[in-house]
């Protein structure tokens, strides 16, 4: 009896250290996570704006087939400057992460919430696909060209211009000041 | 009293200056002012944006006014005083005894120093007036400059604006007695 209840023992132990211990047969699947940001800390009306879609595979798969649309940046109040806003991969690995850029040139000065991303992508042994959306940065205002310029440009030449014409306000008084000064003294003419 | 006494006592006159100023110097007073008064104008329109919009435009008149009435009346103050500094030092310069031997000329004496006189109290004035508006635009100039370009750079281009002129006018209006110690 003593010998069964020792037996008993092992054996139930022997399973509750078999349950506990790490299993490598299933890795994590593949999991995606997409920021989409400004790499152009001051947007600015009519000036390039460069965006980053930047996508993270935390999971413990290869992710296949990663697909990125972008439909944002309507032609109304934007221009495409350079590169695409969407993209494929064929693999984002583990623990791994893939940058996507593209320039954008805003025709409008104010607020504007840009729209998430759209990432398709997918699993082993799962037919269909995966869709995450990314992050936003949440409003984001576009200062108008003029207000920029005022703030950051030295306007060297205007400045020049303004010092040429109080220049020329100076020119004809100090003209007749040197004449009186060179040809009289003390309001008496010079005799040659 | 003696006859040189007489003679100079006379004189004297010219060297009473009066704070009046002839209409062709109110003109030219005038006429410099609003050159003046306009340059900051330019400044803020093309270095701070300050465009030509109705709440502006109303604004941009009013300094501009203000502006040409302290620049004017500074140009007034200042040639005075400049003029009253150089009349008390050129006060002996021309006498009965500066003038020479008019032996064989039909003029007198006191005709000749009384024309040479004359050319003198003309000349200072003149230079007077040349250094006021000299002085004036410089000081007027000078101060929109620093108050716009440095002091006042961060307000609001109207704020700036109005700033900017109302103190340098202020600025003209207290110096302008000055300007004879120069």
């Amino acid at each position: 009896m003593r010998n069964l209840l020792v037996a008993f023992f092992l054996v139930a132990a022997a399973c509750v250290a078999r349950g506990q211990a790490p299993t490598d047969a299933e890795p994590a699947a593949p999991q995606l996570l997409v920021q989409k940001t400004f790499l152009t800390k001051e947007p600015v009306a009519l000036k390039d704006t460069d965006i980053i879609v930047r996508i993270f595979n935390i999971g413990g798969t290869d992710a296949t087939d990663v697909e990125l649309f972008d439909d944002d940046w309507s032609e109304s109040n934007f221009t495409r400057v350079q590169g695409i806003a969407s993209h494929k991969w064929d693999v984002i690995p583990a623990q791994g992460s893939v940058n996507h850029t593209y320039v954008v040139r805003s025709n409008f000065d104010g607020i504007y919430s840009p729209l998430r991303a759209h990432i398709t992508y997918r699993q082993p042994g799962l037919a269909g696909v995966t869709k995450v959306v990314s992050s936003t940065p949440g409003y984001v205002l576009f200062e108008s060209f003029r207000d920029f310029e005022r703030r950051t440009a030295t306007h060297w030449r205007e400045w020049g211009i303004f010092f040429l014409l109080s220049l020329a306000s100076l020119a004809l008084p100090t003209l007749v000041y040197a004449y009186y000064q060179l040809n009289f003294e003390k309001g008496v003419k010079k005799e040659k | 009293m003696s006859k040189d006494t007489k003679v100079d006592d006379d004189f004297e006159a010219f060297f009473t200056p009066e704070n009046t100023t002839s209409f062709e110097q109110q003109a030219l007073y005038f006429a410099n002012a609003v050159i003046v008064a306009l340059i900051p104008v330019y400044l803020f329109y093309s270095v701070f944006y300050l465009e030509f919009e109705p709440l502006n435009a109303i604004f941009y008149i009013a300094g501009v006014g203000a502006s040409v009435y302290a620049v004017a009346r500074s140009y007034a103050e200042a040639a005075f005083h400049k003029k009253a500094r150089l009349l008390s030092d050129r006060e002996n310069v021309i006498t009965l005894k500066s003038v020479g031997n008019l032996d064989g000329q039909k003029v007198s004496k006191r005709a000749v120093v009384a024309a040479k006189r004359q050319q003198q109290l003309s000349v200072t004035a003149h230079e007077s007036v040349a250094f006021s508006i000299i002085f004036n635009n410089v000081l007027y100039l000078g101060a929109i400059t620093i108050l716009a370009g440095w002091l006042f750079k961060s307000w609001t281009p109207l704020v700036n604006y109005i700033g900017s002129t109302a103190a340098a006018s202020a600025l003209l209006l207290f110096s302008s007695k000055s300007a004879g110690k120069y």
